[in-house]
């Protein structure tokens, strides 16, 4: 019997590997498609050979100019920023166990988002464009240590409970700099600003986060295995050998720089961290760990894939990203409430 | 060892030992402190005072791993987050053997069959956890104790959702590690299981040691009325334990 099952016990972890790494295969795919789309579609025409050309070289045709300097940042930050909400989500709905959490439950976004809008307030953002980022990076590195001082001894609940705290301050402040901003040209960019976008980014931009976001993707990933045996609780995995609270400190700095970087050089984008994860769950056989890297790629694609809806969508003023994304996750985001009502049967 | 809260001593300056090889019986009443000992035992609850030793080296001076490997812990909850297939949650039990993403050793399936045949839930083995009925998934959740094949296993209620055939059948498990070497303690309410199973019992009250012994000599008609508050049904033949609470003492009275 043991001979018997230790055998179909190996076939059984074969094909579900072969199954995970069919899933990756597939989704790096449609990240690099979708990528080549990004750089490719515009009011511009640009074939593949183009880009092949443009990159590395420095030449100042137009249409050359154009991708390297407009659509490529573009790109890359839609790659970047959607594995980071993908990666992120899926990380904090593994480590708080619960499936609606999203980077902006621990109130990242907002806090990084008050960074930016102070920047912009204060005319800072004019004196010194990359003011802007840097001090969205600065909200979310002190949610960080607020995390940390609050919740970073105590439950789940009282993790979650500090960030709606800190997210309804930053929520409250953000909408004071609005009501006391007695520009209208501030408030406006204020406004268009926490829409979300990444258009009009340039490589300074991608430079800026990029450390920050691959810093945070390497913490997150270092929870990875922590996150599985946490699926039977703190009790369980702490007899297991999982270091419970180093594994709060990874999930939380790593979300809060990579998610913080992200806010600082596109606005607040939503519900990515919490559709793709969810939507994921069930191809990766439900280990959290194995949803990390998937819900990455998935992130990259839903971002890239909304971003290049955002510029074919004929309208006179161009749709704001977090507009969209919002617009494909709050309905989502109801579905799962009546699908978990269902589940629970209350 | 001592547990306090701000206002409440759970555990009071309480000395024991688990020796391998040994089936040992924690019980007494509810709020007695059992659960808050055994979490003492495993580090996840802090100690007030005293220390926690495995091999004559305190727990603390353990790492993280060694201290997993050697001491497996089934709390009283039945938690599982995700629906997981069962293997996996079994497998979850072999955490502290693997280092890594890559797919588990020979030895850690094996540990795992065996485990899974060890409870019975082999034809389930590919279901998802949250599809389980209770005492199904409660022996999932001992054969993740299981898998870990720690020389110590400690295990908060294991038979509580059980039915009949399941108690035996999981004490009759808990007695056979126990008899390969394993040192045993379960926390249990079933006086008649522990009477039966256990090698050692040790009752506790208001976080004290009250009575430690054979079942004969701690299960008796002055601790059934003294600690848990009933009278039994019968008294016993002379060398049986008297394992059958009948009546509330105040409706005795």
């Amino acid at each position: 019997m043991t001979v018997f099952s230790h055998v179909k016990g190996l076939h059984i972890q074969m094909d579900d590997r072969k199954h995970y790494y069919f899933l990756i295969a597939i989704l790096t795919l449609l990240v690099a498609i979708f990528f080549t789309f990004s750089v490719l579609v515009g009011t511009t025409g640009a074939s593949l050979s183009d880009i092949f050309t443009t990159i590395g070289q420095h030449d100042s045709e137009i249409s050359s100019l154009i991708i390297r300097e407009i659509r490529l940042p573009r790109a890359i930050l839609g790659l970047l920023i959607g594995a980071t909400l993908g990666l992120a989500g899926a990380t904090l709905q593994g480590y708080l166990r619960n499936p609606l959490a999203e980077p902006g439950v621990i109130g990242v976004s907002t806090a990084a988002a008050l960074g930016a809008v102070l920047a912009i307030y204060t005319g800072l953002s004019l004196v010194a464009p990359l003011a802007l980022p840097l001090m969205a990076i600065g909200g979310s590195l002190i949610v960080v240590l607020l995390l940390q001082t609050l919740a970073g001894a105590g439950s789940v609940l009282t993790l979650i409970l500090a960030g709606v705290a800190i997210s309804s301050l930053c929520g409250a402040l953000t909408s004071l700099a609005l009501n006391l901003s007695d520009n209208p040209f501030a408030s406006l960019e204020i406004v268009f600003w926490l829409l979300g976008s990444i258009t009009d980014r340039s490589m300074a931009h991608v430079w800026l986060a990029a450390p920050f976001i691959l810093t945070g993707w390497l913490l997150l990933i270092a929870s990875a295995r922590a996150l599985d045996a946490l699926s039977l609780g703190e009790e369980v995995a702490l007899s297991l050998g999982v270091n419970v609270k180093q594994t709060r400190l990874l999930v939380v700095s790593g979300t809060a720089i990579s998610v913080g970087a992200c806010t600082a050089v596109s606005g607040v984008i939503g519900f990515i961290g919490l559709v793709v994860p969810h939507l994921l769950r069930p191809l990766v056989g439900h280990h959290p760990s194995r949803l990390l890297l998937a819900s990455a790629l998935a992130g990259a694609s839903l971002l890239l894939c909304a971003d290049i809806l955002v510029r074919i969508v004929n309208s006179s003023t161009e749709l704001k990203l977090g507009v969209v994304t919002a617009l494909i996750g709050g309905p989502f985001f109801l579905f799962l409430i009546f699908r978990l009502k269902a589940y629970y049967g209350t | 060892m001592t547990v306090q809260t701000h206002e409440h001593t759970i555990v009071n300056d309480l000395s024991m030992m688990l020796d391998q090889g040994e089936l040992v019986g924690l019980i007494g009443p509810n709020g007695a402190g059992k659960s808050t000992l055994l979490k003492a035992i495993v580090g996840s609850r802090k100690l007030s005072s005293g220390r926690v030793m495995i091999d004559g080296v305190p727990l603390e001076r353990l790492s993280a791993i060694e201290r997993a490997r050697k001491l497996s812990y089934l709390p009283q909850e039945r938690y599982v987050e995700w629906q997981l297939p069962v293997r996996t949650v079994v497998m979850l039990g072999r955490f502290p053997h693997r280092q890594g993403f890559g797919p588990p050793t020979p030895d850690c399936e094996v540990a795992v069959d065996r485990a899974l045949d060890a409870v019975d839930a082999t034809p389930f083995a590919l279901r998802s956890v949250t599809s389980l009925s209770g005492g199904e998934r409660a022996r999932v959740l001992l054969a993740r104790a299981l898998a870990v094949e720690a020389p110590l296993l400690i295990a908060d209620e294991p038979i509580t959702e059980l039915d009949p055939y399941h108690q035996i059948h999981v004490m009759e498990i808990l007695r056979n590690r126990a008899n390969e070497g394993t040192g045993v303690l379960v926390v249990l309410h079933d006086l008649a299981m522990a009477a039966r199973f256990m090698d050692r019992l040790i009752l506790m009250n208001c976080g004290s040691i009250v009575s430690t012994g054979t079942p004969t000599e701690v299960i008796n008609r002055e601790n059934l009325e003294n600690v848990y508050r009933v009278s039994p049904l019968n008294q016993p033949a002379s060398h049986e334990a008297l394992a059958s609470p009948w009546q509330k003492m105040d409706q005795n009275n």
